[in-house]
């Protein structure tokens, strides 16, 4: 018999290491026989569950039955516009909500693109088949693009810090940032010219945090003081 | 007056209202179960196994259902296969139940070299039950084997009529109270950390002294169970002492009672209820002595038949609400399992279950080495632990789905320091391996 030199627990015969710390066993005097067998067999059983894929595919014949039946019925009797909007937003819908689950490992930046594609895809269906003002190029697209590359910012930002202060003050960044985007591109849509009075407001505030929220993350006496004084 | 069918002929019964919960918690991944197992002195015949299976099947008409969904509640439904089928063991027991699979049984036969091992599912039995189904199987499988085993203790005769009460609903039977017991306690500690792939489970046992153990309660003036249950409530006070956490929350131990002394019932199917004892870190630092010394006064103050029956009736009206009664079972199902989800585990930070001593016939006794009660994990909290003692060794096993066997080594610690010699088995060098 053996026993555990850290917890003091005595270990059943032929234990390469203690199971409640993992220390080593080594004693030269223990003899290991064939009749050492372990106290549970080597067999690991995980029960058979309906696949995530079996589970896509279901909700897809859900999704792909009624949009089949009313892109044939107004090919043939209505002939209306409303319909690929519904059939393209189910389209945006499956890429964005369900085939992410087809993949064995999902990479987070191809995903982004690929949803950022087919988000643009089906706005570009509304200037198809409707109206062609020249806002998909002007608001639409630089909105979509601004979004996409913030993500993959977000992604890089999140991989290489868990510092709660540091990801506040990056929201704060993309905040601003986009407030900035969509106010140039609504501006230069509908008045032609290049104003952003909303966004400096919102720079300002932001800012203000951002820099409250770095300094908190590098300084621990602000740190200390913050969470003493506000303390709940 | 209505005619009782005998029970060996019953097609189908009600769930009793403790069994009626745990299908609506039961998921993809976690059944409310439990193992009993047997390290015999020989190697174990699975065809010998899967004949004593079938010969004790008749005498225990409860355990012989599948369970079926009505469209209210579920219910059990006599299964026409026979029998289970006789499954070599695995290193991930306490596995989730599935109603269509093992010919639709709700416990499962495994073996493995010299041992026998059943796994119950929670709705046809508790740890009483599934003793007594277990050890008349141990005995028919070693006279199968040529033993000349009596029956008597936990050995049931399997020529005899199962007498009516043993399937009886024992929590109707026994409520006479009006009143009903407070349930509500204060949300307790959870230990938290990575966890073990869907489906595997860290299982590990200490084998320790009955006399010791029995020694060290009587210091105590408590009974070992009440011992035991401290012990791990201290352990789980000072994990979260270790965590330095600003603001403690309670921490609370479940512990489960057979109310068949309380009642005199015979009923093999569940008859218990679960006491919850919690102490305040905010109110001070607790030492040992302390916990061992309120959670007995609280046990015996609690342990008594008007308080139990209250707490009986409290569980009986949800089930008698004319309102809960129309809504079907499945929503019913979803709504189990969306408060067991938010609160079911949420005033306890671990349980204990103590089965007790199981005695088996002298001429039974030799044949036997060890026994075993591994109790499936807690869903939400992780931790469950069983005791069950054989002859001179109580067996206390903690089934865990974390990574980091933090409980396991502080409570077993915890009793090397005490002075309480543990002998430990594990799954967990099986476990590690199968994680890659």
């Amino acid at each position: 018999m053996s026993y555990c030199v850290n917890c003091g627990v005595e270990l059943e015969n032929g234990c390469p290491e203690c199971p409640l710390c993992d220390t080593p066993v080594i004693n030269p005097r223990e003899k290991v026989t064939d009749n050492n067998k372990p106290i549970y067999p080597e067999n690991i059983n995980i029960p058979k569950s309906l696949s995530k894929k079996y589970w896509v595919f279901l909700i897809s014949m859900i999704m792909l039955i009624p949009n089949l039946v009313m892109l044939i019925l107004n090919s043939l009797i209505f002939d209306s516009h409303v319909v690929p909007y519904v059939t393209g937003g189910c389209v945006v819908a499956w890429i964005w909500f369900l085939f992410p689950f087809l993949w064995k490992k999902v990479m987070p930046m191809l995903l982004l693109a690929i949803d950022a594609l087919a988000l643009l895809t089906y706005l570009y269906t509304f200037k198809v088949f409707g109206d062609d003002s020249g806002w998909f190029a002007l608001v639409a697209m630089p909105v979509v693009i601004a979004m996409w590359a913030l993500g993959n910012g977000f992604i890089i930002l999140f991989k290489k810090t868990k510092r709660k202060s540091i990801r506040t003050a990056a929201v704060l960044g993309a905040i601003n940032i986009m407030s900035f985007v969509i106010e140039i591109c609504l501006n230069m849509f509908y008045l032609g010219r290049l104003q952003i009075p909303v966004s400096l407001v919102v720079t300002a505030c932001c800012v203000s945090l951002m820099i409250f929220f770095i300094v908190l993350a590098k300084s621990k006496r602000l740190n200390a003081w913050v969470s003493r004084k506000f303390f709940m | 007056m209505k005619k009782k069918i005998p029970i060996r002929q019953r097609a189908w019964y009600k769930l009793d209202n403790a069994a009626k919960v745990f299908p609506g918690q039961n998921s993809s991944s976690w059944s409310n179960c439990f193992r009993l197992s047997a390290t015999l002195t020989e190697k174990v015949d699975p065809d010998l196994l899967e004949k004593a299976v079938r010969k004790i099947m008749p005498r225990f008409p409860t355990f012989d259902v599948r369970m079926r969904a009505g469209f209210f509640w579920h219910y059990l439904e006599k299964n026409p296969h026979g029998a289970p089928p006789i499954l070599p063991d695995i290193a991930n027991p306490c596995q989730r139940f599935k109603w269509k699979e093992n010919n639709g049984y709700l416990f499962k036969v495994y073996y493995y070299e010299n041992r026998i091992s059943v796994e119950f599912y929670h709705s046809i039995t508790d740890g009483f039950g599934a003793s007594r189904f277990f050890m008349t199987l141990v005995a028919v499988y070693l006279r199968l084997t040529g033993k000349d085993i009596p029956n008597g203790e936990s050995v049931f005769d399997i020529n005899e009529n199962p007498p009516e009460e043993e399937a009886e609903d024992s929590y109707s039977k026994n409520c006479n109270s009006n009143a009903k017991a407070k349930r509500m306690q204060k949300f307790a500690y959870r230990f938290k950390g990575e966890r073990l792939p869907k489906h595997f489970l860290d299982v590990t046992t200490g084998y320790i002294l009955v006399s010791v153990i029995k020694e060290k309660a009587k210091e105590h003036n408590v009974t070992v169970t009440e011992y035991l249950a401290a012990v791990l409530l201290w352990t789980m006070y000072n994990l979260q002492k270790q965590e330095g956490k600003r603001r403690e929350k309670p921490v609370g131990i479940q512990i489960p009672v057979n109310l068949r002394g309380f009642f005199g019932s015979k009923t093999l199917r569940n008859f218990m209820l679960c006491y919850t004892f919690q102490i305040d870190p905010n109110m001070g630092e607790y030492t040992l002595p302390e916990i061992i010394k309120q959670l007995s006064l609280y046990l015996r103050f609690v342990n008594n038949e008007k308080e139990l029956q209250a707490m009986i009736k409290g569980n009986l009206r949800i089930e008698k609400n004319p309102f809960m009664k129309i809504v079907p079972s499945v929503l019913k199902d979803f709504g189990v399992s969306v408060v067991y989800k938010i609160a079911g585990e949420k005033q306890t930070s671990c349980l204990i279950s103590n089965v007790g001593i199981m005695k088996a016939p002298k001429e039974m006794e030799q044949y036997i080495e060890k026994l075993c009660l591994v109790m499936g994990p807690a869903m939400i909290n992780g931790a469950r632990c069983g005791a069950i003692s054989y002859k001179d060794t109580l067996a206390f096993n903690i089934s865990n789905i974390y990574k980091d066997p933090k409980i396991q080594r502080e409570f077993f610690t915890a009793l090397i320091k005490l002075g309480i010699p543990v002998k430990i088995e594990s799954n967990r060098h099986l476990i590690k391996g199968g994680e890659n």
